[in-house]
């Protein structure tokens, strides 16, 4: 930077490598340190007739809870998709609220 | 690696009877229904039998039939707020699907159908029939609820 006189509005940012995102309601961002619930060994069959299983993964609303928050990789979380949506058609899963 | 290639009957030189029935690779499928409440659970039974029928004759071979009941919709469908669910597993080629679908569309009892492609299909129950069902709301009293495990 060159050294005026005048007051320069403009400031430099450094470049982080380091995870930066906002927090939502006091919950980090990111889930740190979790794998994927379904590629463990012994992990539940991703199946759309499971509403149970399901039904974890989406809000108290319906909506389908972003990977970012659960840790599901994003192979699972496509095929979790898919089966919450297969489920909705089925009347298994209601679109708008967790029952 | 030659079997699961011969499974899938793409080859002029497969010779297994099943398999190459109208050079259509066969495969299982689960195929779910839901049948209008107003019809009685006997009517209901006849239904799947009839469509079990429409698999055989269409070049597939029935796995499993599954009757969940009579199961509260999440949401209403055609003013209905419950339904008659069956489920339907079969091993089949496109033909057999499509003339199931075929039916299923022009039924009037059945308000929706959905089917899936599925690797591997076994004739034990499926999730539905094993999993203890979920407590409907308003079916036991609240001081029972202590008690459940």
């Amino acid at each position: 930077m060159t050294t005026e006189n005048k007051v320069v509005e403009t400031t430099t940012e450094t470049v982080t490598t380091e995870k930066v995102a906002p927090r939502l309601y006091g919950r980090p961002y990111f889930q740190r340190s979790k794998s994927c619930p379904f590629s463990k060994p012994n992990a539940p069959k991703i199946d759309y007739k499971d509403t149970k299983l399901l039904s974890r993964y989406i809000s108290e609303y319906g909506k389908i809870i972003p990977r970012h928050i659960t840790g599901v990789s994003a192979k699972k979380q496509r095929e979790l998709a898919n089966a919450i949506k297969r489920a909705r058609h089925l009347a298994l899963l209601s679109p708008t609220s967790r029952v | 690696m030659a079997e699961p290639l011969a499974k899938l009957g793409c080859f002029a030189s497969d010779t297994t009877q099943e398999k190459t029935k109208g050079n259509l690779k066969m495969a299982f499928y689960e195929n779910v229904m839901i049948i209008r409440p107003d019809v009685t659970p006997a009517q209901a039974e006849a239904i799947a039998k009839k469509f079990a029928e429409v698999v055989e004759a269409n070049e597939g071979k029935m796995i499993k039939t599954e009757n969940w009941k009579l199961r509260t919709l999440a949401y209403r469908i055609k003013k209905h707020k419950k339904g008659h669910y069956i489920m339907l597993g079969f091993e089949g080629n496109g033909n057999t699907v499509n003339e199931v679908e075929r039916q299923q569309r022009y039924s009037d009892d059945i308000l929706r159908f959905l089917s899936i492609q599925v690797e591997e299909l076994t004739a034990e129950p499926s999730i539905m029939m094993t999993q203890k069902p979920v407590r409907e709301r308003g079916s036991r009293p609240m001081a029972n609820r202590a008690s459940e495990a």
